[in-house]
């Protein structure tokens, strides 16, 4: 196996680095944080490390939650490996070698406090090289709005569990579609439906995180 | 036996209780639900997480409280100390034949909220997840606890009780959290409502416990309930 492969393939089982015994049949390998200094080590690009290394897991581990093959823990420990690796990467972001996707603005909608959900959509966003805005629970109109002011351009996801204050979504689309007609919503949550995001004009509903992921990167691909 | 109408003057009570976490017993068999839906292997990192986080969080206290008040149902109306409530069809045939209910709340408190706000999620996502769910099952197996002391107390008196019914749960709207809690003293247990009827500290529940000669406990069950679209509706 290549290096970059290694990599992807430690973020994809969540293998941290050699210490960890996780998981159980990779017990006493190199895990991501070793190969990701050994592949920098050896001159590979911080970019192709972070694209073709880390991200190619993150986006195989998604793949298998949306497919309910793994659950919640899987993701952690994927996500755990993935920020060990980025670690090393941490210089690069900021002489600007290796740069984030983009920006995503999310929260929980007004009157409703569930997050593990918002929380879990955020986790893959980072871990899928955006930089995450977590606006927290109970987020009004105003607090969006701000979150748009001050980081123009970047995508803005909302999640709602109940069925009662998912309706307030509709009200925070129509103000931040006033400040900028062309501003990217996500909708998403248990209550939620297709039908439900055509009828708040909201751009894209996902039933899970993988599904944020992929629209918010082919928008990324029209873009360019 | 007591009858129902010699007790009313011993009801309109109100208790509250302070439980150290420990009672509550919690061990990783509990988390299982949200770690494990389907009894796939949890491994051994969240286990190990899980055990230190419960024994750390063992030492911390919840609050928990009810008041027991005669309750009348009106055609599809439940009728509490001149307050209406519109709970839904599933819920109202659940307390047609209570005689009282036992309003509730429990909550983590300030203190303990903070603590399971103590990891960033970003950074310790493992240890973030983990510590949130400790934190519901805490209110979970609180709630739990209220239902049981009810059921006991009411049980000596000869008196059956119902399940927990809450705001929010089979047609029974969230708004209706703010009858709820008039009908429990002011600042009960240190829990604000915002707008919309969410509880502060967010790890908090509400609900009610019919209780009568005839009540009965039925175990929630999606076949029964008419919310035929509802999204939570287990296949
Ligand atoms: C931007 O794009 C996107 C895209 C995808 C997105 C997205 C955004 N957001 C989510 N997704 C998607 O990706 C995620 C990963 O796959 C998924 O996210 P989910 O959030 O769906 O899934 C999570 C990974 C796991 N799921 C969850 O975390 C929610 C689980 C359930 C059991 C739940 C929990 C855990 C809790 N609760 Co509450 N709770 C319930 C829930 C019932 C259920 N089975 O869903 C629900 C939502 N609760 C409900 C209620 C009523 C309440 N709760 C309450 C309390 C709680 C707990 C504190 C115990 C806890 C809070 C947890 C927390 N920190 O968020 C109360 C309110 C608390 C308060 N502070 O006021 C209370 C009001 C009850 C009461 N009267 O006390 C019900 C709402 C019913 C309705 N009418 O809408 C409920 C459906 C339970 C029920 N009836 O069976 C997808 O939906």
């Amino acid at each position: 196996m290549e290096i970059l492969e290694k990599i992807a393939h430690c973020v994809e089982f969540g293998k941290i680095n050699k210490k960890s015994p996780y998981p159980p049949n990779m017990r006493n390998e190199d895990g991501a944080d070793e190969y990701v200094k050994e592949a920098l080590d050896s001159g590979i690009e911080p970019n192709d490390v972070l694209k073709e290394g880390l991200m190619i897991g993150m986006n195989k581990i998604g793949v298998k939650f949306r497919a309910n093959t793994v659950f919640v823990p899987q993701v952690l420990m994927s996500a755990k490996s993935m920020s060990v690796g980025m670690a090393h990467l941490r210089p690069h972001f900021i002489s600007g070698a290796v740069q984030r996707k983009g920006k995503f603005i999310i929260g929980t909608i007004k009157g409703d406090l569930h997050d593990i959900g918002k929380n879990l959509v955020a986790m893959m966003l980072e871990g899928n090289g955006y930089e995450v805005i977590d606006l927290g629970v109970d987020v009004g109109a105003d607090k969006f709005l701000e979150a748009q002011k001050q980081h123009p351009g970047s995508l803005i996801g909302m999640s709602a569990l109940l069925t009662t204050t998912m309706t307030n979504m509709a009200e925070v689309i129509v103000e931040l579609k006033k400040v900028d007609p062309t501003q990217k919503v996500f909708v998403g949550g248990a209550p939620l439906s297709q039908e439900f995001c055509d009828k708040i004009n909201a751009d894209y509903y996902a039933p899970d995180p993988q599904g944020v992921i992929e629209y918010a990167n082919s928008l990324l691909q029209l873009a360019s | 036996m007591i009858e129902v109408a010699e007790i009313l003057d011993v009801k309109n009570i109100t208790e509250e209780i302070k439980l150290k976490v420990s009672d509550l017993d919690i061990s990783v068999a509990d988390l299982k639900e949200y770690l494990s839906p389907t009894g796939e292997e949890i491994p051994q990192y969240f286990i190990d997480i899980s055990n230190e986080e419960i024994s750390k969080l063992n030492n911390f206290y919840v609050s928990a409280g009810y008041t027991i008040l005669p309750a009348t149902t009106e055609v599809d109306l439940l009728k509490i100390s001149e307050e209406y409530f519109n709970v839904g069809k599933e819920i109202i045939d659940q307390l047609r034949k209570a005689e009282y209910v036992a309003v509730y709340a429990v909550t983590v408190g300030n203190e303990l909220e903070n603590e399971l706000l103590k990891y960033d999620f970003q950074t310790q996502m493992s240890e973030a997840y983990i510590v949130d769910i400790i934190g519901n099952v805490i209110v979970e197996k609180t709630a739990l606890y209220i239902q049981n002391k009810v059921a006991v107390s009411e049980k000596k008196k000869s008196l059956k009780t119902t399940n927990s019914l809450s705001p929010g749960n089979c047609g029974w709207d969230i708004i209706e959290q703010f009858k709820l809690f008039n009908l429990l003293p002011d600042n009960f247990l240190g829990i604000t409502l915002n707008n919309s009827g969410m509880m502060y500290p967010s790890k908090s529940l509400s609900g009610m416990i019919g209780i009568g000669k005839k009540a009965r406990f039925l175990h929630s069950d999606c076949k029964t309930c008419s919310s035929k679209n509802c999204v939570y509706r287990k296949k």
